[in-house]
C-alpha cells in the first residue's frame, strides 16, 4: 500500500510537471524515445525553394557507397554509416560501432563536404578528420554512442539522433541530434546531457575538432590571433582559453573546404584553438546532480579557397540566428605592378588578403593587436569577394609569398551598405620561373623536385616569410608548408617542367632526384615581374647493387589525420626521389593510392603495399610513477587488404590496446601469407605529442643497459607480455633505427637496436622517412635498401618482405654501404640468420655516395661497440655537382672480433662522424651535445629547460657555403649522412649462435 | 589516549562544576540532538533533533571531494540558514535554506565555479516519547525546489524520519535516528526517483556544562535506483553553549567507506534560542 501511494505521488508529480518540460528533449536523461529539439531555432525558419528530393538521409550500403563519398582522401564513410545531404552539403556520421580517431565510438561527424554541383566548387571536398562530442579533455569524457535513429522530418529537414553515455560514466547520458535542413550549408547540432551521478561536475559540453596537425588551419576572429593561436599546454588551459562568435578553419591543400562552428544559445562559444586539437563548447559551470545541459551550434562547410567562404557563411548564420546585421560583401581585384595586370593568386600560394580590425596604438597593422576577421584568396583573374562583419572599421592587407605585398587598405563596413567595392588592390609583381629538369642534354626527366633557398642566410632573428604567422622558416614561401606542391620552398616536377611564381630575391635553385642522383644548382637574382627559364640537369647514379629496391615503409599522405598532402603529390614526390616501393602507412586507415597511380600511369614504377600505422590516441596505459596514463607507441603493418567499404579502409580499431593485441587485431586484415607480413615498431624513442606517446620503448622507460627478462623491470615485463591470446608485445619483425632526418633520434634508436641485438632479440633494422608533407620529413630520407633480388618490374611483395624481415637490408639517408664477408669461397651479406664464419674471413665494404653527400668514415660495430673506424673521403666538396664516388676497403674479421670470446654480431656503418654526445640523465641514451664547445659534455651544456631537446641535442643547421654538407642541408634539412647494414650474425665457434648479452 | 591526555581529561572533569541538567531535552543542555553534518542539500536527509525548541541557526559548511586517480575534485562552501519553532507542546516546525553556496569543480584541467542559492527544506516534527532520560520524535520534511544552481527542471522530495536522545546522567548522552528521504528530479518529461535512507548513532560527553564532545557514525545508503552503500562516515563534533542562549558547534562528517566520493564535510554552527 505504501509503495502504491509512493508511486502515485511520483506519477502525479510527473504528470503535472512533464508537459512543461517536453521541449527539453533528453535533458532529463535518455529514455530511448526522447529527441532533442532543433538546434538554433529561429522564430521563422526560412522558406527554401530547393527541390525536396535533394534532402535525404540514409544508411550507406555498397550500392550507395560511391555516391556517399565526397572527394578527398579524408572522406572515410563506410558501409553502415549514415549520410545526410541536401543540394549544398553532404555529411557522413559514422555508425556507433565505427569508432574513429579520438572518439570511443561512432556518432561523430566523419565527413562534411560541399556538394560538387558546379564548376565553381569543382575542387571542393572533405577535409575533416572528425568532430566528436565530449565534456572534457580526458578519454573518459568523450561521448560513447550506442544507437542511432534516423528522423525524416516534415517539412524540410532530416535528422539523426545518436544516443549514448560518457565513455567513463554511464550515469551521464548524452544524446546528440544532427539535423540538416534544405538550403542550409551545414548541420544544426544539439547535444543534451543528463547528470545522473550523485556529484556536481564541470561538464564542458564541447565539439572536439581533431585537426591532427598539418591539416586544417584553425582560425579565430580574436585580437592578436586569426590563424595564430597561443601554444596549447593542456596543463595550463586558462592561458589559452578564449571566447568567440565563431571559429573557422581552412585547408592547406585541395580539396578545398572551409569550416565554421557558430555557437547558439548563447551566441558565444569558448575553448581553445590549436592545429592538433581545437575545442569549442559551452560556458563552464558546475552541473549539479539531476540537472541537464544542452549545447546548440551550427557546423557549416563552404567550398572555395581560404577561410573567407566559411567566415561569410558563419556571419550569415549569426544574422539568421541572432538577428545580427547582415554581413557586408566586399569585392575587388588584386592586380600586380604599376600597369595593374590582374594577378592569378594560384590558389592563395601567390597572393591572398587578410581583413582585420586595426590594432590599437600607432601601428594599426601590428600582428599582436589586430583582429583578423577573414582571409580571401583571389581567383585566377585576381577578383575576390568576401563577407565581412557590418559596422567595423577594417583594413585589407594583401600578402604574397608569406609577406605583406602592398599597402593595407582601410575600409569601413559601417553605414548600412550591403556591398563595398575595394577596387584594385595593388601588390608587387612576382617573377616567374619556368624550370626544366633534364636527365641528359635535351632529354627531359619526368619526376624531380625543385628546392629554393636564399643565397644569403637570413640573419638570426630576422623575420622570415610566414603564412600570417604560421610556418616561419620557409624562405621563399611558395605555398602553405603542409599543402601540395609548391609547398614551403619546394616544388615537384612532373613531365620535366614546373612553372613557378616566385618572389623577388637572390636564390639558389636546386634540382634533385633523390640521394642516388646528381644535383644541379643555379643562382638566380629575381626581379619583380621578370620571367626566366632555367634548365637544370640531374642524372641517376648507379649506386645500388643489383637486385636492390629502395623502400620507404613509413609514409603518410592526406588520408592520415596529420597530413593534408594530396595523394598525387605524394606519389610524385616518391618518384622524384627514387623510391621503388613503399608501405602506405597512413594513421589508422588503409590506403592504396590507386587513383593517383592510375592518373600518373606509374603502377609499374612505384609499388604500393597498402598498410596502416596504428596510432592510439586515447590515454589509457598506466606506467608506474607517472601521473597521467599513456598511449603505447606507433606500429606499422603491411601489406593489408584495402577495403574502402569498411571503416578505416579495413584497419582495425586500435585504441586501448597493447602492441601484442594490435597484432592480434590485425590478423584478419592481412593481404598475404604469413611470410610476407610485416609488423614494425616505429620511432621507439619518439617524444609524446599533446600527451600522446609515440615511442613504445620511451613510454616504458626502457633502459638499453637492462636485460629484457621477466621481473627485471616494468619495461621488460611489458615488452615480454602477451596481452591477448596471440602475440607478445615483442613480436614485431622490424624496428626503425632511422626515422626522418633527426641525428639525435638515430643515435638513440641505434642504441636501442643494439641492445636488442645483444640480447638475441634479432629484429631487422629499417630506415624510414615518416614523411607527412613535402616540406617536413622529406620522403625517402632515409630509406631502406632491400636485397630482394627483384628489379621492380615483377615485384613480389611476399618475397620482398621476407627479405626485409630477414635483415637483408641497408638503412641510409644518402650513403650506400654494401658489406660482405668473404670466407674462402663463400660470400655472406648481412642478415638475421646466423652463419658459421671463420675468424680468418675478410670483411669487404663498398661505400658509394652521390658527390653532394659527404662520407668521412666507415664504422665497424661489434656487439654494440665501435671497434674500428676507417676514414674515407667521399663528397668532400671537390665537385658536388659531379658524378658518383665510391671507396672499397677490406678488413680482416679477426681484427674486428679480437676481443670477443664467444659469438658476435657485426654492423657496418658509413657516413659522417657522429657528434660527441653523452647521457647526462643516466637513462642509457645520449641526451646532450657539447653545446658550449668547451670540449666536454657536462651540466654547462644543458639548457635552462632541460626537456628542450632541440637545444640540448640540436639538429645541424645550415652550414657555411663551402661546407661539404651545404647542398645536402639545402635539399634535405637536418640530414647527417649515415648508413647502416643489418647485422652479420656471426657464429664464430660453429656451435650455434649465442647472443653476447648486455655488458 | 596517552597518560598525559587521560590526566588532562580527568582534571577537566574534576574541575567542572556540577551539571544541573539531566532531562533529555533540557534547554540548558549543551547538546540537544544530532547536528546536520552531512553533505546533502540544506538539511535534507539529516537526522533531526528530537527536542522541541525555538532556535535560529546558521551553518557554515565546507565540502571536499578529491579523487586524484580520476582527476576529479569538487569543493563547495556555503551558509545554511535554519531554525526550529515550537508551535504546540509536542509539535514544532523547522526549515533550512542553503544560501549562498559556492561551488568549484574540476575535471582534470577544466574547472568551473558558481555561486548559487537553494534549495530549502521545511519540516514538521512531533515528540512521540518524552521520558526522564530519553526522548523520541518523528518528522516529515520536504525539499523545496528553489535552487538557482539548476538549469532545467526541478528537484524536490520528501523525507520521513525519527530521532532520539538518551541522557542517562549529567555527562553522557547518546543520540541518533533514522531518516528515509526520497528525492524527485523532474526534467524533460522524465522523473528520477532516488531513495537514500540514512542512520545515525553518536555518543557524547559533556566536559563542562557549556562544553561537550561527541563522536558518532552515519550510514547513508541508496536503495533506489541503484542499491549501494553511499557512505559510512565518522562524525566528530564539539559543542559549546554560552550565556544568552548562544550555541556553537564544530563538526565533521568524514567518509570511511562507500561509493560516495565526498571525503569530508566540515560545519560550523552558530545558533541562538531556548
Amino acid at each position: 500500500m505504501r509503495t502504491r501511494a509512493g508511486s502515485g505521488v511520483v506519477l502525479l508529480a510527473a504528470a503535472l510537471l512533464a508537459p512543461g518540460c517536453k521541449r527539453h528533449g533528453c535533458l532529463g536523461g535518455d529514455d530511448g524515445i526522447c529527441q532533442p529539439p532543433t538546434a538554433c531555432p529561429v522564430p521563422a525558419e526560412p522558406v527554401c525553394g530547393a527541390p525536396t528530393e535533394s534532402l535525404r538521409i540514409g544508411v550507406v550500403d555498397r550500392t550507395s557507397w560511391t555516391a556517399a563519398r565526397s572527394p578527398g582522401p579524408k572522406s572515410l564513410g563506410a558501409v553502415g554509416d549514415f549520410v545526410l545531404e541536401n543540394d549544398l552539403v553532404r555529411a557522413v556520421i559514422d555508425a556507433p560501432e565505427h569508432a574513429q580517431g579520438l572518439a570511443p565510438s561512432g556518432g561523430t561527424i566523419l565527413d562534411l563536404a560541399p556538394r560538387v554541383t558546379d564548376a565553381a566548387h569543382a575542387s571542393a571536398g572533405d577535409q575533416l578528420n572528425g568532430i566528436l562530442q565530449g565534456v572534457g579533455l580526458l578519454p573518459r569524457d568523450a561521448a560513447r554512442y550506442h544507437s542511432a535513429e534516423m528522423v525524416h522530418g516534415e517539412p524540410g529537414f532530416v535528422a539523426l539522433v545518436l544516443r549514448g553515455y560518457l565513455d567513463g560514466n554511464n550515469h551521464v547520458s548524452v544524446v546528440t541530434r544532427y539535423e540538416l535542413r534544405a538550403c542550409e550549408s551545414g548541420l544544426r547540432v544539439r547535444t543534451e546531457l543528463y547528470n545522473g551521478t550523485r556529484e556536481t561536475h564541470t561538464f564542458w559540453l564541447l565539439d572536439g575538432l581533431f585537426y591532427g596537425d598539418r591539416g586544417l588551419l584553425p582560425f579565430a576572429p580574436l585580437p592578436g590571433q586569426g590563424f595564430v593561436h597561443p601554444k596549447l599546454d593542456l596543463l595550463e588551459l586558462p592561458k589559452v582559453w578564449r571566447h568567440w562568435p565563431f571559429i573557422a578553419a581552412r585547408p592547406q591543400a585541395p580539396p578545398f573546404a572551409s569550416y565554421a562552428i557558430v555557437p547558439c544559445s548563447p551566441g558565444v562559444g569558448q575553448g581553445f584553438g590549436d592545429s592538433t586539437f581545437s575545442a569549442s563548447g559551452v560556458e563552464l559551470a558546475p552541473t549539479t546532480p539531476g540537472d541537464g545541459l544542452a549545447f546548440d551550434r551550427f557546423i557549416l562547410v563552404a567550398g572555395g579557397e581560404g577561410v573567407a567562404p566559411a567566415v561569410g557563411a558563419a556571419l550569415r548564420a549569426r544574422q539568421r540566428f541572432f538577428g545580427e546585421p547582415a554581413p557586408v560583401t566586399v569585392s575587388g581585384r588584386v592586380v600586380a605592378g604599376e600597369d595593374r595586370a590582374p594577378f592569378d593568386s594560384r590558389g592563395g600560394r601567390a597572393a591572398s588578403i587578410l581583413f582585420y580590425e586595426p590594432a590599437p596604438g600607432a601601428d594599426p597593422d601590428a600582428e599582436a593587436g589586430r583582429r583578423p576577421w577573414s582571409e580571401v584568396v583571389p581567383g585566377a583573374d585576381g577578383t575576390f569577394t568576401a563577407a565581412l562583419p557590418a559596422g567595423k572599421a577594417l583594413r585589407a592587407q594583401p600578402h604574397a609569398f608569406g609577406r605583406p605585398a602592398g599597402k593595407a587598405v582601410a575600409l569601413s563596413t559601417a553605414g548600412g551598405r550591403a556591398t563595398i567595392d575595394l577596387g584594385d588592390v595593388v601588390v608587387e609583381r612576382p617573377a616567374r620561373l619556368l624550370i626544366t629538369v633534364e636527365e641528359a642534354a635535351g632529354k627531359k626527366t619526368d619526376f624531380a623536385e625543385i628546392v629554393m633557398i636564399p643565397v644569403a642566410e637570413p640573419a638570426r632573428g630576422a623575420k622570415t616569410p610566414s603564412m600570417y604567422g604560421l610556418f616561419g622558416g620557409c624562405d621563399p614561401m611558395l605555398g602553405p608548408a603542409h599543402g601540395g606542391s609548391p609547398a614551403c620552398n619546394r616544388a615537384l616536377v612532373a613531365d620535366g617542367v614546373v612553372d613557378l611564381l616566385v618572389p623577388p630575391g637572390r636564390f639558389f635553385v636546386y634540382a634533385t632526384r633523390g640521394p642516388f642522383a646528381t644535383i644541379a644548382r643555379e643562382e638566380v637574382t629575381i626581379e619583380p615581374g621578370m620571367e626566366r627559364a632555367l634548365t637544370l640537369r640531374s642524372a641517376l647514379l648507379p649506386l645500388l647493387p643489383p637486385g636492390v629496391l629502395a623502400g620507404d615503409f613509413h609514409v603518410h599522405s592526406g588520408a592520415s589525420f596529420d597530413s593534408s598532402l594530396p595523394q598525387i603529390d605524394r606519389v610524385v614526390s616518391l618518384l622524384a626521389t627514387g623510391i621503388d616501393v613503399i608501405a602506405a602507412t597512413d594513421h589508422d586507415v588503409v590506403t592504396d593510392y590507386g587513383a593517383a597511380l592510375d592518373a600518373l600511369m606509374v603502377r609499374d614504377r612505384l609499388r604500393i603495399m597498402p598498410g596502416a600505422e596504428l596510432t592510439p590516441n586515447t590515454l589509457w596505459f598506466k606506467v608506474p610513477g607517472e601521473t597521467f596514463p599513456k598511449t603505447l607507441g606507433h606500429f606499422n603493418f603491411w601489406p593489408l587488404r584495402h577495403d574502402p567499404f569498411l571503416p578505416r579502409g579495413g584497419a582495425p580499431f586500435d585504441e586501448n590496446l597493447e602492441p601484442g593485441r594490435m597484432m592480434d587485431a590485425m590478423d584478419g586484415a592481412w593481404a598475404v601469407a604469413a611470410e610476407g607480413r610485416v609488423r614494425q615498431m616505429n620511432h621507439p624513442w619518439a617524444a609524446s605529442k599533446l600527451g600522446r606517446d609515440e615511442g613504445f620503448l620511451r613510454v616504458l622507460k626502457y633502459d638499453p643497459r637492462q636485460p629484457i627478462e621477466a621481473g627485471r623491470s616494468f619495461a621488460a615485463d611489458v615488452i615480454l607480455r602477451r596481452p591477448g591470446a596471440g602475440h607478445r608485445n615483442l613480436d614485431f619483425d622490424t624496428q626503425e633505427v632511422m626515422t626522418g632526418a633527426s641525428r639525435r633520434d638515430f643515435i638513440r634508436y641505434r642504441a636501442l637496436w643494439f641492445s636488442f641485438l645483444n640480447q638475441g632479440l634479432l629484429k631487422a633494422g629499417v630506415a624510414n622517412s615518416d614523411s607527412h608533407t613535402l616540406m617536413v620529413e622529406r620522403v625517402g630520407y632515409p630509406r631502406t635498401l632491400v636485397f630482394a633480388d627483384q628489379d621492380g618490374k615483377s615485384f613480389d611483395a611476399v618475397s620482398f618482405n621476407a627479405a626485409l624481415k630477414a635483415g637483408r637490408a641497408i638503412g641510409t639517408n644518402g650513403p650506400v654501404v654494401d658489406a660482405r664477408i668473404v670466407d674462402g669461397a663463400a660470400v655472406y651479406r648481412p642478415g638475421l640468420a646466423a652463419a658459421a664464419i671463420g675468424r680468418d674471413a675478410d670483411v669487404v665494404v663498398t661505400v658509394a655516395a652521390a658527390p653532394w653527400i659527404p662520407v668521412s668514415e666507415v664504422r665497424f660495430v661489434v656487439n654494440g661497440k665501435v671497434v674500428r673506424t676507417v676514414l674515407v673521403r667521399l663528397g668532400a666538396g671537390d665537385d658536388p655537382f659531379g658524378r658518383d664516388q665510391a671507396a672499397e676497403l677490406k678488413v680482416p674479421l679477426v681484427e674486428l672480433v679480437a676481443g670477443v670470446a664467444g659469438d658476435a654480431w657485426l654492423v657496418v656503418e658509413a657516413g659522417l662522424a657522429l657528434p660527441l654526445s653523452a647521457d647526462l640523465d643516466n637513462d642509457g641514451l645520449a641526451d646532450t651535445l657539447d653545446n658550449n664547445g668547451d670540449g666536454k659534455i657536462d651540466a654547462a651544456d644543458v639548457p635552462p629547460d632541460p626537456d628542450d631537446e632541440d637545444v640540448r641535442f640540436p639538429d645541424p643547421r645550415r652550414p657555411p657555403a663551402g661546407d661539404a654538407r651545404f647542398h645536402l642541408e639545402a635539399i634535405a634539412p637536418g640530414i647527417w649522412p649515415a648508413a647502416f647494414t643489418n647485422p652479420f650474425v656471426l657464429d664464430l665457434d660453429d656451435g650455434g649462435w649465442k647472443a653476447p648479452g648486455l655488458r | 589516549m596517552n597518560a598525559r591526555a587521560r590526566v588532562g581529561v580527568a582534571a577537566l572533569v574534576a574541575l567542572s562544576p556540577a551539571l544541573a541538567w539531566a532531562q533529555p531535552c533540557a534547554p540548558a543542555a549543551v547538546a540537544s540532538g544530532p547536528l546536520a553534518l552531512g553533505p546533502g542539500p540544506a538539511d535534507f536527509g539529516e537526522v533531526a533533533e528530537p527536542c522541541a525548541a525555538n532556535q535560529a541557526v546558521a551553518r557554515l559548511r565546507g565540502i571536499l571531494l578529491v579523487d586524484t586517480p580520476d582527476f576529479y575534485g569538487a569543493i563547495s562552501a556555503g551558509v545554511t540558514l535554519g531554525g526550529r519553532y515550537r508551535i504546540r507542546e509536542r509539535w514544532w516546525v523547522s526549515g533550512a535554506l542553503d544560501m549562498p553556496t559556492w561551488r568549484y569543480t574540476v575535471n582534470a584541467v577544466v574547472a568551473s565555479t558558481a555561486l548559487d542559492a537553494g534549495p530549502a527544506t521545511v519540516a514538521v516534527h512531533r515528540a512521540l516519547v518524552t521520558r526522564e532520560s530519553f526522548a523520541v520524535a518523528a518528522h516529515v520534511r520536504a525539499l523545496v525546489p528553489v535552487d538557482t544552481a539548476r538549469r532545467f527542471g526541478l528537484r524536490t522530495g520528501a523525507e520521513l524520519g525519527a530521532s532520539a536522545i538518551y541522557r542517562p546522567g549529567v555527562r553522557w548522552f547518546a543520540d541518533g535516528g533514522l531518516t528515509a528521504p526520497t528525492a524527485l528530479v523532474v526534467l524533460g518529461g522524465r522523473t528520477h526517483v532516488s531513495v537514500v535512507p540514512a542512520a545515525l548513532a553518536e555518543m557524547g560527553f559533556a566536559l563542562r556544562s557549556w562544553l561537550a564532545l561527541s563522536l558518532g557514525a552515519a550510514l547513508r545508503t541508496e536503495v533506489h535506483p541503484s542499491p549501494a552503500l553511499l557512505a559510512l562516515a565518522a562524525r566528530p563534533a564539539l559543542r559549546v553553549r554560552t550565556g544568552g542562549g548562544w550555541r556553537f558547534a564544530l563538526g565533521a562528517d568524514v567518509r570511511l567507506v562507500g561509493v560516495d566520493r565526498t571525503a569530508a564535510a566540515v560545519s560550523l554552527f552558530v545558533g541562538r534560542g531556548d
